[in-house]
């Protein structure tokens, strides 16, 4: 049971600070938990597309966007329930998750990211001209969550329920990591001919790793329409994909300490970064360069990083 | 009988002849060596058989089934296995998980069953590494089963790249310069372990720059020379051919 503890403490500080907290903060702290756990998914989403299966995508908002509007529709038009909503959100999302592998089947690197690109910005537009849908540049407004006939009024049991599904899809990260799929896609991604040639059909991976990784993001998507409250096109724009792309290497790839360190920083830096006004951006993009300059492993990497650095000096 | 049939092989890149017209037969449970200078060819065919390249013309018979026909991904399920001449190993992962890539293929759940690590999963996970271990044990490899491939030396590298080969059971065995980086020792007890494999029935196509390892182990030998078949014989034949001795030692041999 020691043993047990202290190969797993950082996984098991992490769920016992995420119970704690919700008690400590009062309604603004909890909104931003929530908004870390929101992220914490698109993060954990490009883990399995860049972490395991080498791909690139510049374009996440649009199946963010996809998740967001799915579910919200899906609640408001069909009356269906707020979990049934976050799953279709998420189903949707897989499912245009898998059109946009098929460029990825023929094309890697900058023409992956410009095809990613070229579908975020489609979703965005359809979704701002589809007017009777989505209401357009009006907005559409999106229920608050309700499980079990019991609505979540506020953000504090929100959270909780966040955290559960947060937990879950780790633990599906992981258990996809381990087994033959996840294992496939890592071979493919070290040498893609000897993944080949032991039996490994390229297409079939590449297409479940985008599926699986869209349908993160469009769970993230759902829960965050249901958080906000109001959906509107402006919210997910190319520099939204943007941003989740820096999140994910400023977290550090490959770790699921990375990807919600990722999501803690993406939710916090506007408010400290928010005395920059204009120039935020600008700090966006040096930390971005600073990052991948200095700590190519993301903030995972930084407890590491740092005792190479001190034994190096001694 | 025969296993495997080129029948009039031919490929090019950008209008370069890399094939042309190539045919022989590789017979159930022998050694065929593939020779020849460099650039003759010999790659170009075995990424022909296991299906990196596709021919522009010409036909690959196993047992009757057409492998052009046959995806890359295919051809493990039907009996094929290779290595690569400048490694293509995992590198980052351990010998064991490099190996176990290919028992992998015997052992597939769905993907909800890995999803939620259902049982099937974890025994899909378990059983392709037991394999994997197994086929480790079989070549004395298993006590680096843990190590990091790219951190082990390139002889004992090109041994795990054999191991994975193996690991996905094949019937026919491609060899791409096997011994190249070993020592004459390694090399021996290389040439040993493919007679061994050739016992347990797998037939094996090797290239390979070793000429004693050839001459010794190999009981057919097609020779290729600028992406034509010049000769097949056995080692004694390919030894007294003139064409062969004038490919391989240029002009002024042919000449004297």
């Amino acid at each position: 049971m020691t043993l047990w503890l202290r190969k797993n403490w950082i996984p098991v500080a992490l769920l016992a600070a995420g119970l704690v907290l919700p008690n400590l903060v009062e309604h603004y702290g909890n909104f931003i938990l929530a908004s870390i756990l929101v992220y914490s998914l698109v993060s954990l989403s490009l883990t399995i597309l860049i972490g395991f299966a080498g791909q690139i995508s510049i374009g996440h908002a649009g199946f963010w966007a996809l998740g967001a509007y799915g579910s919200a529709l899906v609640v408001t038009e069909l009356g269906a329930p707020f979990l049934v909503g976050v799953l279709v959100g998420g189903i949707v999302a897989a499912l245009f998750g898998a059109v946009v592998a098929l460029p990825a089947l023929r094309v890697q690197g900058h023409y992956l990211a410009i095809a990613t690109l070229g579908f975020a910005l489609f979703v965005q537009q359809v979704l701002f001209e589809w007017e009777s849908l989505t209401g357009g540049r009006q907005g559409l407004f999106v229920p608050r969550p309700e499980i079990f006939g019991y609505e979540l009024t506020d953000d504090y049991a929100y959270v909780y329920l966040m955290l559960v599904i947060v937990v879950l899809l780790t633990w599906m990260t992981e258990n996809f990591r381990r087994s033959h799929t996840g294992r496939a896609l890592m071979a493919l991604k070290m040498s893609t001919v000897a993944a080949e040639v032991a039996g490994i059909n390229r297409a079939r991976h590449i297409i479940i790793a985008f599926m699986l990784s869209a349908f993160y993001t469009g769970i993230s998507g759902a829960l965050y329409a249901h958080l906000i409250g109001f959906l509107s096109t402006e919210t997910f724009t190319f520099t939204t994909s943007l941003s989740f792309l820096t999140m994910a290497v400023i977290g550090g790839l490959g770790s699921y300490v990375g990807a919600l360190l990722g999501a803690i920083y993406l939710t916090m830096a506007p408010e400290v970064f928010r005395e920059f006004k204009d120039a935020q951006m600008v700090v966006y993009g040096l930390t971005l360069i600073l990052c991948m300059q200095f700590l190519p492993g993301g903030l995972a990497s930084l407890p590491e990083r740092l005792r190479s650095l001190r034994r190096r000096r001694t | 009988m025969a296993l495997l049939a080129i029948e009039n092989l031919s490929i090019s890149f950008a209008g370069l002849k890399a094939l042309s017209g190539v045919s022989f037969t590789v017979n159930t449970g022998e050694i065929v060596g593939l020779i020849g200078p460099n650039g003759a060819g010999k790659t170009t065919l075995l990424n022909c058989i296991s299906r990196l390249y596709t021919p522009q013309s010409g036909r690959i018979l196993l047992n009757d089934v057409n492998l052009l026909d046959v995806p890359v991904h295919g051809i493990a399920a039907h009996g094929i296995a290779r290595t690569f001449q400048n490694l293509e190993l995992f590198g980052g992962a351990s010998v064991l998980e490099n190996v176990a890539v290919s028992s992998m293929r015997r052992f597939r759940s769905n993907l909800l069953a890995e999803l939620f690590w259902l049982p099937a999963a974890r025994r899909d996970v378990h059983a392709a590494r037991e394999a994997a271990l197994q086929t480790l044990k079989a070549l004395g490899l298993d006590h680096l089963a843990d190590q990091r491939t790219s951190d082990l030396p390139y002889g004992t590298q090109k041994m795990v790249e054999l191991a994975r080969a193996l690991a996905g059971q094949p019937k026919l065995l491609l060899l791409d310069e096997p011994a190249a980086g070993l020592n004459p020792d390694e090399s021996r007890r290389l040439g040993e372990t493919i007679r061994a494999l050739r016992d347990q029935g797998i037939t094996v196509i090797l290239i390979e720059h070793d000429m004693s390892l050839v001459m010794t182990i190999c009981e057919r030998i097609v020779v290729l020379d600028h992406g034509e078949k010049i000769h097949e014989g056995t080692p004694e034949t390919v030894r007294r051919d003139p064409a062969v001795i004038s490919a391989y030692l240029g002009a002024e041999a042919g000449d004297a």
